[in-house]
């Protein structure tokens, strides 16, 4: 007998973005004729992951450089860098890979060009972290170049393929600004680096990487999560009525004003009321922002908070408290007593207790959710498949962001006291706590 | 003809793997008419534009397929009108913690 033929239509085009209500359950997923293939995200994931256990294995092993006075240590400096290129930023373009092509509605321009570019990034990122370890500044400009290479790639592709989009969702707009920050921040740091041999730009090597930092982690790093969140909150929680665009006009606007404002006046060395103008921008947008934020899960119809939205929970408290941090570090004169130690509590709440959490949290979507439309989509319909929430163990799931949090709450109080032990006990429950997700993660890969 | 009733159980086995509620309760199925061994159905998503719609609409296809007489099944996606959670059935919200 002939099996009944199934044909699949869908005669009208959907409403514009900004006019509909963001809610609904459903995920980026492969099964979409715009998406890619599940490779090429879940490569930069995984390898992110296992970057993300390394800095924090980094971090405890050299806790010593976290209540030295001596700023920007070799060790630290690689410490940064693996979590800033290895883990964020690699999940980051994993992210945007999977990311794009759902929410804005077109293909990958070339996944090919994705997948040769995360080799070259990948070098990058190791020689970057080996040169910085060790201590040789002078010769950081190979895997530097290397770095611009592959980010160059990236951007090349992303620009590519964001060419083709009709419509811009609130999101889209973050993620195009993300990616100009990205831009920015990737030349701004092969000069510095060319800049330590030659010499030939006559600004402060420490405004360089001041600016150059910031543009990171806020800029790029930064706007992409909240831009992210604006349709994965909504989405994941079924908040109803929320509007997007109601606050995030302006929430975009003061974000990228102040990041760029930022930027400059660190570059520049514009002085403390100029930086104190911009951070109070920032610090505008942000406050709008965690508003915002709240009033996703205050209409939440899914009443659960699940792993996930307790990452993000968590990250947008790391947001706030890494804007106040960085406040008081604008406040306090860079002579003052323990200013060394704010600039640290201040790097590693926004690296970890903001980015960090939030990019392990929607990753626990993700993951589970790429390797179910591949395994178990297909047989959706015809036999009994797993949720999402089936393919890993959510008890040991939440000890591992329990470990992790707790980690950095310990290892914050310690950098800001200067006491060691409590700084290395801080960053090992941490390490423990991202190994657990990491592990969890990669066994859904491989399930 | 097959009991509407039946095929609307059948369409209760295509789960959206997130939430773990079915395309039923959430009350994505706009409508569903029979003839001549066609069965037509028309839904939605949550949300414009859903990444999950092919696997979403592919698996209702494959639920309705495994009804004797049916020879063709055409499932028809459509945004009018547009989801809310208020076409979320009774269970449905319970399942989710919804109790408004």
């Amino acid at each position: 007998m002939t099996p009944p033929t199934v044909v699949i239509t869908s005669p009208g085009s959907p409403p514009q973005a900004p006019a509909m209500p963001a809610a609904g359950p459903l995920l980026s997923g492969l099964t979409t004729s715009r998406a890619a293939s599940v490779s090429l995200p879940l490569r930069y994931m995984v390898t992110g992951l296992l970057f993300a256990v390394f800095a924090f294995g980094l971090a405890t092993a050299y806790a010593q450089s976290f209540v030295d006075d001596v700023f920007l240590t070799p060790h630290l400096l690689a410490a940064t860098h693996l979590a800033a290129l290895g883990w964020l930023t690699m999940i980051a373009m994993g992210a945007l890979y999977q990311f794009v092509p759902v929410v804005l509605d077109v293909p990958i321009f070339s996944e090919r060009l994705g997948k040769a570019q995360f080799y070259l990034y990948l070098a990058g990122v190791l020689g970057l972290a080996y040169e910085m370890g060790s201590g040789r500044l002078q010769t950081v400009a190979w895997p530097a170049g290397l770095l611009v290479l592959a980010i160059g790639m990236f951007l090349y592709n992303m620009v590519r393929t964001l060419a083709r989009v009709e419509r811009w969702p609130l999101t889209g707009w973050f993620i195009l600004a993300a990616l100009t920050s990205l831009g920015l921040v990737v030349t701004a740091g092969f000069v510095l680096a060319v800049n330590l041999i030659l010499g030939f730009v006559p600004l402060s090597q420490l405004a360089f990487v001041e600016a150059h930092a910031h543009l990171a982690a806020l800029g790029w790093l930064g706007l992409l999560a909240v831009g992210v969140s604006y349709k994965l909150t909504p989405m994941f929680a079924l908040s109803h009525p929320f509007n997007e665009w109601r606050l995030g006009r302006a929430i975009f606007v003061l974000l990228t004003t102040g990041v760029v404002g930022v930027f400059v006046s660190l570059l520049l060395r514009l002085g403390p009321v100029a930086l104190l103008a911009c951070w109070l921008v920032v610090g505008a947008g942000v406050g709008l922002y965690a508003w915002d934020y709240a009033t996703m899960l205050r209409v939440r119809r899914r009443r659960p908070i699940d792993l996930t939205q307790q990452h993000n929970v968590a990250g947008v408290a790391g947001l706030v408290l890494t804007t106040l941090l960085g406040l008081a570090l604008v406040l306090t004169p860079a002579e003052a007593a323990g200013h060394s130690r704010l600039q640290l509590a201040y790097a590693v709440m926004a690296l970890a207790g903001w980015l960090g959490l939030t990019t392990l949290g929607q990753l626990y979507k993700i993951v589970p959710f790429l390797v179910w439309t591949h395994r178990f989509a297909p047989r959706m319909g015809k036999e009994k498949v797993p949720l999402l929430k089936d393919l890993f163990p959510q008890r040991l799931a939440t000890a591992g962001f329990v470990g992790l949090l707790a980690g950095l709450v310990v290892a914050e109080l310690g950098v800001l006291t200067g006491f060691l032990p409590v700084v290395q006990t801080g960053f090992a429950l941490a390490t423990a706590g991202t190994a657990i997700a990491a592990t969890n993660l990669i066994r859904v890969v491989f399930r | 003809m097959i009991d509407k009733e039946a095929l609307m159980e059948a369409l209760k086995n295509v789960y959206d793997p997130e939430l773990g509620l079915n395309v039923v309760d959430l009350g994505l199925i706009y409508g569903i008419e029979q003839q001549d061994g066609t069965v037509q159905v028309d839904m939605t998503m949550t949300t414009p534009g859903c990444p999950l719609h092919e696997s979403m609409l592919q698996g209702v296809g494959d639920a309705l397929s495994i009804f004797a007489g049916v020879k063709r099944v055409e499932v028809r996606l459509v945004w009018e009108p547009l989801w809310t959670p208020d076409r979320i059935s009774a269970e449905g919200r319970q399942a989710l913690g919804w109790a408004a």
